[in-house]
């Protein structure tokens, strides 16, 4: 008899396969501990005839009828042949598995399972469950000191902001050097749809956040290009793997429910001079006017508790106010709530969970709240074919997101720098001017915003609709030859609205906007691969295919000023009106293979080659192929070593991946201005960057090597990797000089090489029957250095602070992203030079790179029978930070610095140029200290370098016996903190971890919202 | 079997060449559907002219905060800077980041556009001279700038422009405003012109030789030779002889409004400054107004109350009129109501942005006279009808909105003063004063224009705020080279820095020396 099956592999081809039947044989293959083992090999010795069990480690194939034997194999399991007799039909089998490293399965790119001895490159996998307990709200900062060599910064903006993640160093100039994320196949978007920037603005949050720890399996992090090399074009920052939980065969619905509850405080880091009050020049305020008139300063007279002025018109003691950072922030919370429902038959399993995350900030009336709804489906339909659907929506509603860095909204600043005299109180009881019924004047600035006006008065909100989703069937067309199609999307809608209230001091007609942003990727994807034993030892495992990538993000948005009806926020009652809309669309196609050879299992060689081509080229250079090579050899394998060692293996490999390019970078682009005049149509270039028709993607050519190893009985492991990197044509987007007509130029002669170490080690220094102690380091050097910019360009700028005497700039010979300071004006002798008694501004150095080149992490993890204890401290060293916040609060009076002299003026250490000789001048301590704040930022550029007790974990799990009578099958309780104390650190008032945005100018702080300590209970419970 | 799986593998190779060969829309996928390769002149030109007249960043920082209360038009309470010569790094690179991004980068391209190009000679014309004021306004801030090589970076590839030398820069911005004055022609196409001139080219030409005579008299203290044939060139060409011939940028109530008044102006968007009681007039204008018994007085100068947010009372009663001295420190100040600040009138939201008077330019030709430069007319008669016509242009900011503005100009008053009330003095040294303390006054809210004109002139003797700042306590001659050029242009600012002077607001710039 002959059956015809149909089924779609992916949307790229219908396939008719024939089969001839003999007899039917079923049966499962578990191991040794009776779980399903999913996808091994069922296959008659010396016949073609052949199957994979499905995910619950069922097998039905057709067999010739007669007494055969069965050769059973699978991936972390001893091979096992079976006798099966004559007319037998069902034969259930246990295989076991292999011990230590030469059991280790890992996630690598494309989603492919490989034994982990067989990869000729690092690569480091986290578990789901270490992401659950104490964890963040993003998947990504509850990696932070878990892997070696991954840099993880995040932004000062508390939930829902968005993370960098560097691994083995910023590799180009321009791109945004951030892994591409995988969600079970699906390339997902990490945009950041807005960042703060020099002049303020809010982080609205990066798309991987949405991802919902609960749903998690494992992470695999792909540190470099020779990870990565199959993802070509968009492997040049590493890839991050994310494969979500599957459901299993299993008796009747498992349910798991995990609950999270955590409160979060702010932590107060500031240590402010509380001796002088608001004023000016030692002066007191009289009158309103003076109280209102003048800036934000603490340069006013002794703190004496007598009765003065302020910026409301009400007397008040003129003493310290110490808490308004802790009174104005409340007290967050952070609830996560998620059930799982699992199980599944021989024909199909599932994995449906729901989350829900809600998050309260420190910062009123913020808020986070997200739901995840993820399905996993496995289907066997029939023999031979699985089905794996994965499909996951996310829904998330932010709510007044904080403003950060400038003042404009912004309540972080106007606490931050608040007069030593002032209780932030009155800003919220005197909130309102009694004539406007808006923003009250409280200072000479009209673009600094009352706390409260900005909190309770502005609003923003924004929300995200998300599907991710993969269908993916794999037919095993033979014993040895497979094909596995898949389609998958990852789609958003994101809408937003915000306003500036009406009669807000620096807008006084108010204003709105709203926007949606729809973006789209596709992908789909075919590949043929072979599994075949060449020789008894020679085997081969070899894939080729195809995909086609396609990327559209869209955009509308309109909005306007000056309200015609107050109060009224809605775009017909805005008297200026503007529109706008974008869109972008990209695609790639690319072919690509990968074949790798083993020899008795001890040595792995593997090639694999991808051709990208791009939209977003010229014709002449949209094809580039990038290749890679990689060796593994398991030396405890192929000879005898001490008895001591139990296992040892080196690798190399070698590997050219590319970067992505943007849409429409290859011509001048005018555009037209939103509103005409009077009818009359207007515009102009388009664009404040020069296009260039010739760019091709930048290159990055890395090659690493590692050794790995267990001893001692694996108590004791090493993993240790040396790695370099090298970019070439990197497409500078250079900061150039604004006479030039506009900001920056693409080019495609950059230069930058990484190269730095990885090292994990772990032990188990205590383990017995009844505790054990496992302690995991690890740690990461990257050294960058940037080689060439153009040839005319050896300084680029990146961004700047709101001071502008501090930038990011790349400058050739040194690491990534200096940070750019001016000094003292000093003589040839390095004295400072005052000029009238006064600092004066003097070079422009490069202080240091605001990246940190040492990472590190350890984690110490404590068991006692029920009981679990652990606790992450991670640091960084050897970066640097600008901090806005510490220059801001001199300029200003609030700083420590600025007591000496407050009393009869400063006398300024340093020579006086006029003189030449020792300076005599005294001058009054605001002048003298203003001139400092506003003319010389070195003073204020820090070293980052931090140890941080990141996370504990105290659980207990219940014993089952303890349960009774309920209904649960497993229950844990954990206690669990995060960011519980800062160990070391080098800045005054403020954590070094305080960058306003996740972009490639790292290293500037400017009024962020403060740092949150979280502290609760996590329960889980197994029905 | 077999060959069934064979027929499957060849259409998975099938596929796969399918994903590899469909590249052919890529070409089509990568065009931006919301941007075009190429605009008409006449979009392009509505454009420069916008940009030219700027945006609320420069006229708040560069014109209001500092130069107006540098030449101590104003003194303002909560923006000091300017009056307390303290020095702000933004403020004092604003007229540079916003010139050079935006009506320079698409003036150097409008040009070289239309160069050539015979239906566009009057864009080609417009676009010169507007870029000539452009970088007068730049040069006369800064000193020695990026010129030849500046807004280049799109067609010629430079992305560091060297600076020129001021000198080189006023040849050529004479000889440009010749060219173009001269490449007009009425009978080619001449749309969206948002200048009063609308299109007019004879009226162009005009405004192409009043502005050269500017740059002639500015170069009357380091190069006279020069300046007196710069002059006689320009008086040759023809200069504007009517209020109505001034060259002003419209306005609109919606969308773009007055720069200088989006910033002082009460109307809903406008940053509301006179509400405030932010910016006042200083004790010397206002002084200079009480001594020669100036009728504008009571047209430009009142005292206000009423809350914050709108209009209020205006009070122009003399007696009541007083300034706010410079230097002043706000702390402390009492009672800021009582003085005196500009009428609202001034900054409604489609109020003229003028770039150049009648009445300076009759001031100018006076100046010339005196200095036998120009030789036909009295110079007597060109100062009174100078003072005349700068009072009489102030109607030009009527916008119809109030009624009673057009009352305050009474004809016989101001035909009294400038007639007979004004004296003419007789020595040279006093006629100076005398024409250049009247283009003091007629340049108010064109601040540049009378920052430019007192270091040239030295009129009016002005006293420096007892304040030390930024520039020990003298008022500032020039503004200095922003810091991102010795961050991003460090060789060619250095290489003019070593030139031209310390980099500081002290440094004269060329023809200041």
């Amino acid at each position: 008899m002959k059956r015809i099956l149909l089924t779609t592999c992916g949307v790229l081809g219908i396939c008719a396969i024939t089969f001839a039947q003999t007899r039917q044989l079923s049966g499962k293959v578990t191991s040794s501990d009776n779980q399903g083992i999913v996808s091994a090999t069922v296959k008659v010795k010396g016949a073609k005839n052949a199957t994979i069990t499905n995910t619950d480690g069922v097998f039905s194939f057709n067999a010739p009828a007669g007494k055969l034997v069965l050769e059973v194999s699978s991936v972390g399991f001893v091979n096992k042949d079976v006798q099966v007799a004559a007319g037998q039909n069902t034969v259930n089998v246990v295989l076991t598995a292999q011990v230590g490293e030469l059991a280790d399965v890992v996630v690598t790119a494309l989603g492919i399972k490989k034994e982990k001895k067989a990869l000729g490159y690092a690569l480091t996998e986290v578990k789901g469950d270490e992401l659950t307990q104490a964890r963040s709200n993003s998947v990504v900062t509850s990696l932070v000191g878990k892997v070696a060599g991954l840099n993880v910064t995040s932004t000062a903006t508390g939930a829902g902001g968005s993370t960098r993640v560097i691994l083995r160093g910023n590799t180009s100039i321009s791109d945004n050097n951030q892994p591409l994320y995988v969600v079970d196949g699906m390339p997902i978007d990490n945009s950041n749809r807005g960042s703060a920037g020099m002049w303020g603005g809010s982080d609205a949050g990066d798309g991987v956040q949405m991802i919902n720890p609960d749903e998690i399996e494992t992470v695999s992090v792909l540190k470099g290009g020779n990870a990565a090399a199959l993802y070509g074009a968009r492997a040049s920052a590493g890839v991050i793997l994310i494969t979500t939980k599957k459901g299993s065969k299993r008796k009747g619905l498992g349910i798991e429910v995990n609950s999270n509850t955590v409160v979060e405080s702010v932590v107060d880091y500031t240590d402010w001079q509380y001796q002088y009050g608001h004023g000016n020049s030692g002066v007191k305020p009289i009158t309103q006017s003076d109280a209102n008139g003048i800036n934000l300063n603490s340069w006013g007279g002794k703190l004496d508790g007598t009765s003065v002025m302020q910026w409301d018109g009400k007397s008040r003691p003129y003493v310290a106010q110490k808490n308004n950072m802790t009174d104005f922030y409340k007290s967050g919370t952070n609830l996560n709530n998620s059930a799982a429902f699992y199980g599944g038959s021989d024909k199909m399993t599932y994995n449906f969970t729901i989350a829900d995350m809600n998050n309260t900030s420190v910062i009123p009336n913020s808020t986070l709240r997200r739901n995840n709804f993820s399905l996993n489906l496995g289907m066997t339909p029939v023999d031979n074919l699985s089905i794996n659907v994965s499909a996951r929506y996310v829904r998330e509603r932010a709510r007044n997101r904080p403003r950060l860095s400038d003042s404009p909204g912004n309540a972080n600043f106007t606490i931050g720098i608040m007069p030593t005299s002032w209780d932030q109180a009155t800003f919220q009881t005197s909130k309102l001017d009694p004539v406007t019924g808006g923003e009250a004047k409280f200072n000479g600035n009209e673009y600094v915003t009352n706390p409260y006006w900005a909190v309770e008065n502005f609003h923003e909100e924004d929300s995200r609709d998300r599907l991710i989703a993969s269908i993916e069937s794999r037919y095993n067309i033979s014993k040895d030859i497979y094909v596995r199609g898949r389609v998958a999307t990852d789609q958003y809608t994101r809408a937003s609205f915000s306003m500036e209230p009406q009669y807000t001091q620096y807008t006084s007609g108010g204003s709105m906007n709203r926007g949606t942003n729809r973006f789209r990727e596709f992908n789909s994807e075919l590949i043929v691969g072979i599994q075949k034993d060449l020789t008894s030892k020679i085997k081969l495992d070899a894939l080729a295919g195809g995909n086609m990538m396609q990327n559209i993000d869209e955009g509308q948005a309109f909005g306007g000023n000056n309200l015609l009806v107050p109060n009224f926020y809605y775009i017909n009652n805005m008297k200026d009106k503007w529109t706008d809309y974008s869109y972008y669309e990209k695609r790639i196609h690319s072919a690509f293979g990968s074949a790798e050879v083993s020899y008795n299992k001890y040595l792995y060689v593997t090639v694999t080659g991808r051709n990208d081509w791009y939209s977003t080229l010229s014709p002449t250079n949209w094809s580039i192929l990038y290749p890679s090579a990689a060796v593994s050899y398991i030396i405890s394998e192929a000879i005898k070593l001490p008895d001591f060692i139990n296992y040892a293996k080196a690798r190399a490999s070698w590997a050219v991946v590319g970067g992505d390019r943007s849409p429409y970078g290859l011509n001048l682009p005018y555009s037209l201005n939103g509103t005409t005049f009077s009818g009359l149509g207007m515009g102009g270039i388009g664009t404040g960057t020069i296009p260039n028709k010739n760019l091709l993607p930048y290159k990055v050519t890395s090659q690493e090597v590692g050794i790995e190893s267990r001893m001692f009985d694996s108590r004791f492991g090493i993993d240790f990797t040396l790695y370099s990197k090298k970019t070439t044509n990197d497409i500078i987007g250079s900061q150039i000089s604004g006479t030039s007509g506009y900001g920056s130029v693409l080019i495609n002669v950059g230069e930058v090489s990484n190269s730095g170490a990885e090292l994990l080690l772990t032990g188990t220094p205590i383990k017995n029957s009844k505790f054990s102690w496992d302690v995991s380091y690890n740690l990461g050097y990257n050294k960058s250095n940037i080689d060439k910019i153009s040839d005319q360009i050896t300084d680029a700028g990146v961004d700047q602070a709101r001071s502008m005497t501090a930038s990011i700039h790349h400058l050739v010979g040194k690491p990534f992203g200096q940070i750019m300071a001016f000094d003292y004006k000093r003589n040839a002798s390095g004295e400072i030079l005052l000029n009238a008694g006064k600092a004066q501004r003097g070079e422009l150095i490069a202080v240091g790179s605001g990246v940190s080149p040492y990472t590190m992490g350890i984690n110490n993890s404590f068991h006692y029978g029920n009981f679990n204890f652990e606790f992450l401290i991670d640091g960084k060293f050897g970066g640097y930070i600008y901090s806005g916040t510490n220059d801001f609060a001199m300029y200003r009076g609030k700083s420590l610095e600025t007591l000496p002299g407050r009393e009869g003026g400063v006398v300024g250490a340093g020579i006086d140029q006029a003189t030449g000789s020792k300076n005599a001048i005294s001058v009054p301590a605001q002048d003298y200290y203003q001139s400092i704040a506003l003319n010389i930022s070195t003073p204020f550029v820090y070293k980052s370098d931090f140890i941080k007790l990141r996370q504990i974990i105290l659980s207990y799990n219940i014993p089952t016996k303890d349960l009774g009578k309920l209904p649960f099958k497993g229950a844990s309780v954990s206690i669990v903190g995060r960011n519980l104390l800062i160990i070391s650190k080098n800045t005054p008032n403020i954590d070094p971890e305080s960058n306003y945005n996740a972009g490639n100018a790292q290293g500037l702080e400017w009024y962020g919202a403060p740092p949150v300590r979280s502290f609760g209970v996590n329960l889980n419970l197994k029905f | 079997m077999k060959m069934k799986i064979n027929k499957y593998i060849y259409s998975l190779l099938i596929a796969s060449i399918s994903i590899t060969g469909c590249t052919k829309e890529f070409e089509a996928v990568n065009i931006s559907p919301t941007s075009v390769n190429d605009l008409s002149s006449d979009l392009l030109f509505t454009n420069t002219i916008m940009g030219v007249s700027g945006g609320e960043y420069e006229a708040w920082r560069t014109n209001l905060i500092y130069n107006s209360q540098f030449i101590q038009h104003f003194a303002s309470t909560s923006w000091d800077q300017g009056h307390r010569y303290k020095f702000d790094e933004g403020y004092n690179s604003s007229l540079w980041d916003s010139y050079y991004g935006n009506p320079i980068k698409n003036l150097v391209n409008l040009v070289a556009k239309t160069k050539g190009v015979a239906n566009d000679v009057n864009y080609n014309s417009a676009a010169r001279i507007l870029k000539a004021y452009a970088f007068m306004r730049l040069t006369d801030s800064y000193g020695d700038i990026p010129y030849s090589e500046a807004g280049n970076g799109y067609l010629s590839g430079v992305f560091s422009p060297k600076y020129d030398d001021q000198k080189a820069i006023y040849a050529d911005i004479v000889a440009e405003l010749d060219a173009a004055a001269k490449g007009f022609d009425a009978a080619k196409p001449f749309k969206g012109d948002i200048t009063s001139y609308n299109g007019n080219t004879t009226l162009w030409k005009k405004a192409a030789y009043s502005l050269m005579l500017r740059a002639g008299m500015r170069l009357s203290k380091v190069d006279a030779t020069t300046a007196a044939s710069v002059v006689g060139k320009a008086v040759a060409g023809g200069v504007m002889t009517s209020i109505d011939d001034a060259f002003r940028i419209k306005h609109l109530t919606s969308g773009y409004d007055n720069p200088n008044s989006h910033v002082l102006g009460y109307y809903n968007g406008s940053r509301g400054e006179l509400s405030n009681n932010s910016f006042k007039f200083s004790t010397t204008f206002i002084g200079l107004l009480q001594t020669n018994a100036d009728p504008r007085l009571g047209i430009l100068s009142v005292v206000r109350t009423g809350a914050a947010g709108a209009i209020g009372v205006e009070d122009n009663s003399a007696e009541k009129q007083k300034g706010l001295k410079v230097g002043i420190d706000p702390t402390g100040l009492t009672g800021i109501e009582s003085y005196s600040q500009l009428r609202s009138d001034f900054v409604v939201a489609d109020a003229p942005n003028i770039l150049v008077s009648y009445g300076e330019t009759l001031l100018l030709l006076a100046e010339g006279k005196e200095r036998g430069w120009v030789s036909t007319g009295s110079a007597e008669q060109y100062f009174r009808d100078g003072v005349n016509a700068s009072i009489n242009q102030l109607k030009l900011y009527d916008n119809g909105s109030n009624s009673a503005f057009g009352g305050l100009f009474k004809a016989s008053d101001i035909n009294t003063y400038t007639a007979t009330t004004l004296t003419y003095p007789s020595t040279t040294d006093a006629k100076m004063k005398a024409i250049n303390e009247q283009y003091y006054i007629a340049t108010l809210l064109d601040e540049y224009e009378a920052h430019a004109n007192w270091r040239r002139s030295g009129y009016p003797v002005l006293v420096p705020a007892t304040t030390t700042g930024y520039s020990n306590g003298v008022i500032p001659r020039r503004f200095q080279y922003p810091s991102s050029e010795s961050q991003l242009n460090g060789k060619n600012v250095n290489a003019a820095i070593s030139k031209q002077g310390a980099n500081n607001w002290a440094t004269k710039v060329w023809w200041d020396k």
